[in-house]
């Protein structure tokens, strides 16, 4: 039988067998239970878990997100000379004053001289983390990071599976090109929020969006800027006010998704090298008495800890969400040796695991009666990701 | 009213608010339980459960143009909140030969129902959760991820782990004779 064949058959059986129509009673039955149930407050997501709130917030689809953002980068970055900055939604539809740079881009050319924090060595220089669709650890990876020295690292777009990361290093001549091209409008001068401001009247439909986190420098001098996209690309200026900052950020977060074909071959210094971290973040989400995934089971696999896996390390994200992940930061030998065990137990079918990429593996948990999620990844410059799930 | 400001008429309590926003999705939802669980009256129960659960987490929902994805979580995680019941009070049940059984056939139309009944009631509730996403909702695999909560990569194995089970059950039938059916 043919895959084509096989998958009609299973669709066919699927919609034969499916009820078409749901009794009355289950509406019925619900809305005499709500009736003396109250409404809950505003729940775990306006907790601690600020950066999963914002998340949150925004629909997308990881996977969409890399494709729509081809679509985003077909204009040239920069500024508008109308632009306004604007903040959160307001409902009506009117810009806000904002909390962005105080100082227009459009009064003042771009600098010769990048104003982002200085900075040397290895030390963080510029980190993008986009967030969207089903927000889980891996979320939390950044698409790029620049440190100050040069180096980049990057996870070249892939709209099939998670690729795994490169790193390369710049000239000087490509780095301040770099600068240039990221600090050179002055996006990123100052702490800003870049969200959709919807027209009057207007109802978006459900496109989905995207929310970048430009992390600029380190300590007390950081700069965080956010920007809000939209996944519904051309149809965006029917429902939502113009705002040519926002629309660079996206273009800006794209362009360098692929900061090879960006910056050109002469702007580096030797080849691209997959990339491999000296600590990587370990988080285990584990389910006790749920039936197994039927995979391999969780105890072949060489955790650093003899604590069972949902009493590993720290609660990831504050223990809010999800609300039995553990965290930890293991050194590199460590993870060597979980990447080692999951290939060994052929875990690797989707080119998932591996010391340069976000390796997942659904293992079945026989002493707990359950099933464990293991995320490990590679922590970037700026000790990137932690355990707090903050992008 | 839109559908965006239905649910929030019933995040700030309007329960007429709350059926008018449900009752369209109704037939969907309910017939995604019962694939799921295969047992028409669990997947009602799993559903007003759902239905219940909204009502009082709404107001947790931050995006309301995430509410259909949302809902249709929150049904998923009602069906594995019901296979957990179900299996705790529910001995195992041991498959008897059945050397009469037709032999599959991709022709046989009867038989491939039957085969593909059995191999969908072997799966686990989280396997045959994520073949409904994938062949009756029509979801991509990062839609499914996002409508259950997982890594696309942990979608991806699900899926491939179960048409496998379920070509298995299919290809092998009727020679499996015997097994635990929870």
């Amino acid at each position: 039988m043919s895959t084509d064949q096989f998958d009609d058959l299973i669709t066919g059986h699927l919609r034969a067998t499916a009820p078409r129509e749901a009794p009355a009673r289950v509406l019925d039955g619900a809305l005499d239970r709500i009736a003396s149930t109250p409404q809950g407050g505003t729940g775990w997501r306006l907790g601690r878990a600020g950066g999963l709130l914002a998340a949150a917030a925004v629909v997308i689809l990881a996977v969409v997100a890399g494709t729509q953002l081809a679509g985003l980068i077909d204009g040239p970055v920069g500024n508008d000379p109308s632009a306004s900055p604007s903040v959160a939604p307001t409902g009506t539809g009117q810009p806000s004053p904002s909390t962005a740079p105080s100082a227009t881009p459009d009064a003042t050319p771009p600098s010769p001289v990048p104003t982002e924090p200085t900075a040397s060595g290895d030390a963080l220089l510029l980190r993008i983390v986009t967030l969207g669709g089903p927000i889980d650890p891996f979320s939390m990876l950044p698409g790029v990071t620049v440190t100050a020295d040069g180096t980049v690292i990057w996870r070249p777009v892939s709209t099939t599976e998670l690729a795994g990361y490169l790193t390369r290093r710049l000239t000087d001549d490509g780095l301040a090109e770099l600068r240039q091209i990221v600090f050179g409008d002055g996006l990123l001068d100052a702490d800003a929020t870049h969200e959709l401001e919807p027209l009057p009247d207007a109802e978006p439909p459900g496109r989905g969006g995207l929310e970048h986190t430009f992390t600029v420098g380190e300590g007390a001098d950081r700069i965080v800027v956010t920007s809000v996209g939209w996944l519904g690309d051309d149809e965006e200026a029917a429902y939502y006010e113009p705002d040519p900052e926002r629309r660079a950020l996206d273009e800006l977060a794209g362009l360098l998704r692929d900061p090879e074909s960006l910056l050109g071959e002469e702007a580096w210094d030797g080849p691209a090298t997959a990339y491999e971290a000296d600590e990587y973040l370990l988080v285990l989400t584990a389910y006790r008495n749920v039936p197994p995934y039927g995979n391999p089971d969780i105890s072949r696999v060489p955790l650093p800890t003899d604590e069972p896996p949902d009493e590993f390390g720290d609660a990831y994200g504050g223990g809010v969400e999800p609300p039995n992940a553990r965290c930890g930061v293991l050194s590199r030998d460590e993870a060597a040796a979980i990447v080692a065990a999951l290939t060994t137990l052929g875990v690797d079918q989707e080119n998932s695991v591996g010391m340069d990429r976000a390796t997942g593996a659904s293992l079945d948990w026989a002493e707990g009666s359950g099933v464990v999620d293991l995320y490990l990844m590679p922590r970037m410059p700026g000790d990137y990701p932690g355990c707090d799930a903050q992008p | 009213m839109t559908d965006e400001q239905l649910v929030r008429a019933a995040a700030d309590g309007d329960p007429d608010a709350f059926a008018a926003i449900t009752a369209p999705r109704l037939d969907r939802l309910y017939a995604t339980a019962s694939l799921i669980l295969r047992d028409r009256g669990r997947a009602e129960d799993a559903v007003q459960d759902a239905l219940v659960r909204a009502w009082r987490d709404l107001r947790s929902l931050r995006d309301r143009g995430r509410f259909d994805a949302w809902l249709r979580r929150l049904v998923v995680n009602a069906c594995r909140d019901q296979s957990r019941r179900h299996r705790r009070h529910e001995a195992n049940v041991r498959l008897l030969p059945d050397h009469d059984r037709p032999t599959a056939d991709a022709s046989g139309a009867l038989a491939d129902a039957d085969a593909i009944e059995r191999g969908l009631q072997e799966l686990s509730t989280d396997h045959r959760t994520v073949i409904v996403h994938h062949y009756f909702l029509e979801l991509s695999l990062p839609e499914i991820a996002d409508a259950l909560g997982i890594p696309v990569g942990t979608a991806k194995s699900r899926l491939h782990h179960a048409r496998l089970a379920l070509r298995t059950a299919i290809g092998q039938e009727p020679q499996r004779s015997e097994g635990n059916v929870a």
